[in-house]
């Protein structure tokens, strides 16, 4: 599936509706797919940041213990894997609003074929540069928002104009759930548990 | 509204400038009216009082005589409003320009600039609420009660936060001293930003919507409750801007609380807006203004929950004086307040001047421009937000700071470069749009309309 959703992205989103029914169901992609196209930005993330450090800006590279490391990669790749899911779930919930399928099996399609860019540029991972990453990241950003409002019709099988109401309240769930995400690891640091801050 | 476009661009270019002298300080030349300082004033500004409370007060002009089945109480004294208003704001931008500064937040304009706000805005009250006392129709239909929610507040907040004692006409100092001083000043803060950026615009969107998507609004019991849930909830909220400053510890947790409580109303025009788009989803194919006003309510869901979000104090603690802050500020203000007037524009134009607009094609390039625009700002600023706070409150081994002020201001170049290509995405797009507008009317004469009779259906909220 996300080989074929790489296909989608970069040619037509129709190439993920020629695939067989039974292929496209929650649980097939579930077991045999989005376990392992979850692990490719943690996997660069790992080695990009074992043999270069975070360069976010500060003078010097932050270097990590490769137990911390690994144990943020593996965080990183529950939220992914956690995060897809979740998305797809919320995507089914609003499907008796916009009158869109109701098989999961095409809402977690629609996840992972939008999310196939980032997970793409994750290759910038394997030097984390904040410039880099954002050189790559954005237009890979644009283009997962241009592939999500694109597909979503098709393959969630309604009009582009419910497809297009469907595409922005999932946008509007990313955008919660990521400053959710970024509010709840603040609280965590203030409680002691992370970074060593002065609060 | 050509004033409120005219606004816009300078206030956008403005704040694109003083984003790019972040990356590039010497681009001020020396000049104190070109210094960061002074320009970041003009910019905020040109932005909420020239771009937005134009586009608020022609709105509230439009739709009030719509829901009323009246004419303007009194048109001159409308013209009044509008006109005067360019020469305040204007006014207003030169002074800041010269320096003076009356060091409030939002507030900074000198006292004789001050008087003559509030002058206008009496006028404002007097001709909208003249308006609908004249009405023809008995129920107020909920976009009025924002848009008066907007008058009243704003006034009561003005007057009182701009109480000041004169020195000479480019200076004077506050009634208020202190910690009083700053809790009146964000008292008004906030609640500027609650009944003029939201309250204002939710009038906006509660009028246009409805007319964009041709039915009626989802639910016009939940549009009342959340209107006075909302009412009540804001003015409260204020003190969450002092968390952990000079202030009673009860006030700062009052803030918080009801800052999370604001939630609710927010969230509860939310639905009820998506819903009454998702009800008439046929129009997106025709009305271009309704996408921006579809992805306007994204933005607008996104702040309202970041806002009580960083209202708690273990987040403040790390968010507060963060550029995490001015990302959560621009959610709303690119993504809130400037895609709803943008759809409202788009919306207006033709109908204003009785013809089509010139090009859908250069509406989708400004959708996705300012789609673009608006997302990268965010996450720059969410990126530049978080590193400030760890990098300010990193430890050492021996409890030292780890980071000196002049490395951390290093590490937020990729940032604050990212921000001013958000920005110049975000301005060009606006470009484009009056470019397009610009084509739309050009040799082209207002139409002239009659005030719609109203229905002789038993009487019901409509949206006229």
């Amino acid at each position: 599936m996300p080989l074929v959703s790489i296909n989608a992205v970069i040619r037509r989103p129709s190439a993920l509706l020629l695939l067989p029914e039974e292929t496209r169901s929650f649980a097939a992609i579930l077991k045999k797919e989005i376990w392992w196209f979850s692990l490719i930005p943690p996997s660069f993330l790992f080695i990009g940041t074992y043999f270069f450090g975070w360069r976010i800006g500060a003078e010097e590279p932050l270097y990590f213990e490769w137990p911390v490391l690994l144990s943020i990669c593996i965080f990183y790749y529950i939220l992914l894997f956690g995060g897809l899911l979740i998305l797809s779930l919320l995507s089914r919930w609003m499907a008796p609003t916009y009158a869109t399928t109701k098989d999961l099996g095409s809402h977690l399609t629609v996840i992972v074929t939008s999310a196939a860019p980032l997970f793409l540029g994750s290759v910038a991972h394997l030097y984390p540069h904040i410039i880099v990453n954002s050189l790559v990241f954005i237009p890979m950003l644009l283009w997962s928002l241009w592939v999500l409002y694109s597909t979503l019709p098709e393959l969630l099988k309604t009009d582009p104009q419910r497809g297009m109401l469907h595409a922005s309240s999932l946008v509007g769930i990313v955008m919660v759930a990521g400053v959710s995400l970024i509010g709840m690891s603040v609280v965590l640091w203030t409680l002691g548990i992370g970074p060593n801050i002065g609060v | 509204m050509i004033f409120s476009l005219i606004w816009s661009i300078l206030g956008m270019a403005a704040g694109v400038y003083i984003a790019l002298e972040l990356v590039i300080p010497t681009i001020d030349f020396g000049q104190e009216w070109l210094s960061y300082g002074r320009l970041r004033t003009l910019h905020t500004n040109a932005v909420i009082f020239g771009f937005g409370v134009t586009a608020l007060m022609g709105t509230a002009f439009y739709s009030v005589q719509r829901t009323c089945h009246v004419e303007l109480f009194s048109p001159r004294l409308a013209w009044f409003c509008i006109i005067a208003w360019q020469f305040t704001v204007l006014a207003g931008g030169i002074s800041l320009l010269a320096g003076w500064n009356a060091g409030k937040e939002y507030a900074e304009l000198e006292w004789p600039i001050d008087i003559l706000i509030a002058v206008i805005w009496v006028c404002f009250g007097v001709v909208f609420f003249g308006t609908i006392a004249k009405r023809k129709v008995k129920p107020i239909y909920v976009s009025n009660w924002f848009y008066g929610a907007l008058i009243i507040v704003i006034a009561m907040l003005h007057i009182v936060n701009s109480l000041a004692i004169p020195v000479t006409i480019s200076k004077s100092y506050s009634l208020f001293a202190g910690a009083q001083d700053a809790v009146v000043q964000w008292w008004y803060g906030h609640n500027a930003v609650g009944f003029l950026l939201t309250g204002g615009f939710l009038g906006m969107l509660y009028y246009f919507l409805p007319k964009q998507a041709d039915r009626p609004i989802w639910s016009y019991r939940l549009s009342i409750i959340a209107f006075w849930a909302f009412t009540y909830s804001y003015i409260w909220a204020g003190p969450h801007h002092l968390h952990y400053n000079a202030i009673p510890d009860w006030v700062q947790t009052l803030g918080m609380v009801m800052s999370i409580i604001l939630l609710a109303p927010s969230w509860a025009t939310m639905v009820n807006a998506v819903m009454t788009v998702s009800g008439a989803p046929q129009k997106l194919k025709t009305d271009h203004s309704l996408k921006f006003i579809v992805l306007a309510l994204a933005f607008y869901g996104l702040a309202t929950f970041e806002g009580p979000m960083m209202a708690i104090k273990s987040v403040n603690a790390v968010s507060h004086f963060t550029d995490w802050t001015v990302g959560h500020v621009h959610s709303g203000a690119l993504g809130w307040n400037a895609l709803i007037t943008f759809g409202t524009f788009y919306f207006l134009v033709p109908r204003l001047f009785n013809t089509q607009l010139y090009s859908k094609r250069l509406a989708d390039i400004h959708f996705w421009l300012a789609i673009s625009g608006t997302m990268l700002y965010v996450l720059s600023m969410w990126g530049a937000g978080i590193s400030q706070g760890l990098l300010w409150l990193a430890l050492g081994d021996l409890g030292e700071l780890s980071y000196g002020f002049r490395e951390i201001m290093a590490s937020m170049q990729p940032y604050y470069i990212l921000r001013v290509i958000a920005g110049l995405v975000f301005l060009s797009g606006a470009v484009i749009m009056i470019y397009n507008f610009f084509r739309t009317i050009a040799g082209r004469k207002t139409a002239t309309v009659q005030i719609p009779a109203p229905s002789t259906a038993p009487q019901q909220p409509v949206t006229a």
